[in-house]
């Protein structure tokens, strides 16, 4: 057997590149300084929501999204 | 009948069916002890999904999460972070372990952790973390039943007895039946306990407030201050919001219980289906978390225990049958926990101490009654454990979850071939400091710079890791190449 040539901790396919890069983008805009600045809001109400509630709720869909498309895409 | 009556009459017969499950499991296990501890390495993918998201969420869903929001507001809606990040864990780590389980024959997070540093030191360290940390859980989710026991009787049971009864039945049909017992009743605890919390918030929104859109449209009006951050307390700053994302996904996936899970999957594929899908039972069940909290915090404003917002508002709104089913839901959602924990230790005390360091060459009769034995240690210890004070429930559910993120770097550095190879020096160094660095950030001086001590602790971790790994020898190349080299056919097969 033969060591590993190369590193574990980038993706080595397009669809894995696509899946890490839009996982971590969604999941920083769950973080601050996004979610105590800018989304940091009650108003404008989304679907009788506030607004930081949906905001998040939103990005939470989405990321359980790209995990979703990640399996059907077999990375 | 009195409300007290039906709603402690209806926990006890959920109890009766818990104990039906456990000791029909018991009849169906083989006598092996890789059955006992590990289900056979066969579950599949519903069973799977059900003990996971069931074991995940505890007590500190039904009660912690609710009082967190009546306190605090908006702020805890962060567990949608980490409950999706656990999901990206499972998918990513989750597979690795099971591939490494599967082809090696681990049991427990320490045989892993062992084989790859080549060091009984690890696997010492390695179950003495595991075990430390999670006892404490054990006294979380022990808490959380006296609570729910006490509140559904209206104190006509006490918090002693009802911690004593429900440890003793979770310990009992575990016992009973191992492993196979805790996903069995895991499977109907996860069921029920989900929608046991959907119905008691709906019914509770649209009794109380006429929907989920009126709710939001009176918190808006009248406490406005529970919908933005950092909360009326000023408790959710962006250290303690990142902190707690970290130490409750990563933290928690790293305790045996959830380790030990990704060596039970039947496949990778289960594995996988896993992580893309639990986000969606985990992450929503802080919804209807939500709905109760804020509504309680007009309709039942100054409560003295915050974590009792759901059984009081029960209570006092809704129909006795239906606030007995919803209090079996939280009573399932801490006994899953607790069965899990208890199950855990006693693979990682069995294995790892007994087996390794008493007895190497014993049946597997013999383990299996010693694994039982163990349990009713264990039910001792979360009982002396959890009769102590009250404080808030996710204070005790972090200080474990940061413990067990102490394993980090040392599991990183097995799953994820890299450039540089932490050894066993590097990570039994990391983990003794990022204990001390534990201690002195959550004790000594809490949380400094705002940022959750869980967070100074692993980044300590990481960096005496790194460092001592730089300057120590790794494991021998065979050792590597054998690990390593799995993974890079499991991960890539033909492409690399």
């Amino acid at each position: 057997m033969r060591r590993p040539p190369r590193s574990h901790y980038l993706p080595r396919t397009r669809a894995g590149w696509w899946s890490v890069l839009s996982f971590l983008l969604l999941f920083a805009l769950t973080q601050p300084p996004f979610v105590t600045g800018p989304a940091n809001r009650i108003e404008p109400l989304v679907l009788g929501m506030p607004f930081l509630y949906a905001y998040l709720l939103g990005l939470y869909l989405l990321l359980i999204g790209v995990l979703i498309r990640a399996l059907r895409k077999g990375v | 009948m009195p409300a007290w009556v039906v709603a402690t009459s209806l926990i006890f017969v959920y109890l009766v069916v818990t104990i039906l499950l456990g000791f029909l499991a018991g009849r169906r296990s083989s006598g092996d002890l890789e059955d006992f501890l590990l289900y056979g390495r066969k579950a599949g993918f519903v069973v799977l999904y059900l003990t996971v998201a069931a074991t995940y969420h505890s007590a500190f869903a039904f009660l912690g999460s609710t009082g967190f929001f009546y306190t605090h507001g908006i702020g805890f809606w962060a567990a949608g972070a980490w409950t999706v990040l656990v999901g990206a864990i499972s998918y990513v780590i989750g597979s690795r372990v099971w591939a490494l389980g599967k082809k090696f024959g681990y049991i427990t997070p320490a045989d892993m952790l062992a084989d790859f540093y080549e060091s009984e030191a690890v696997r010492v360290a390695t179950a003495t973390v595991s075990v430390l940390f999670t006892i404490l859980y054990i006294q979380v989710q022990a808490r959380g039943l006296g609570y729910i026991l006490s509140s559904a009787s209206g104190d006509r049971v006490s918090y002693e007895v009802g911690t004593l009864i429900l440890l003793a039945v979770a310990a009992g049909y575990l016992i009973a039946g191992g492993i196979r017992a805790v996903y069995w009743t895991d499977v109907l605890q996860g069921v029920w306990m989900y929608l046991a919390v959907w119905v008691g918030a709906l019914v509770l929104t649209w009794k109380l407030f006429g929907g989920p859109g009126a709710l939001w449209e009176r918190v808006v009006e009248e406490r406005p201050d529970l919908l933005t951050l950092p909360g009326p307390h000023g408790f959710f700053t962006p250290g303690m919001w990142f902190g707690l994302v970290v130490v409750l996904s990563f933290g928690i996936v790293f305790q045996p219980h959830m380790m030990l899970r990704y060596y039970t999957a039947a496949s990778a594929s289960t594995i996988k289906w896993l992580g893309a899908t639990t986000p969606i039972y985990l992450m929503t069940l802080y919804i209807p978390a939500a709905m109760v909290g804020l509504g309680g915090a007009l309709a039942m404003p100054g409560i003295e225990v915050p974590d009792r917002i759901f059984p009081e508002m029960l209570f006092a709104h809704a129909p006795a049958w239906l606030t007995g089913l919803i209090l079996a839901g939280a009573t399932a959602a801490a006994m899953s926990t607790l069965d899990s924990i208890l199950h855990a230790n006693m693979t990682v005390l069995t294995r790892d101490v007994y087996q390794r360091y008493v007895r190497t060459d014993a049946t597997q009769a013999h383990y299996i009654l010693v694994g039982r034995l163990i349990v009713v240690g264990l039910l001792g210890v979360g009982y002396l454990l959890s009769v102590g004070t009250f404080e808030f429930l996710v204070v005790l559910v972090s200080l474990s979850g940061a413990g067990a993120l102490q394993l980090m770097p040392a599991i990183m550095g097995v799953c994820f071939p890299g450039r540089l190879l932490t050894t066993r020096a590097g990570v039994l160094s990391g983990m003794g400091a990022g204990l001390v660095a534990l201690y002195l950030t959550l004790i000594a001086w809490p949380h400094p710079a705002g940022l959750h001590a869980g967070v100074w602790s692993v980044a300590v971790n990481f960096i005496v890791t790194f460092a001592v790994s730089r300057f120590t020898p790794a494991s021998s190349p065979a050792t590597v190449d054998r690990i390593h080299g799995e993974l890079e056919r499991f991960v890539y097969g033909e492409r690399s």
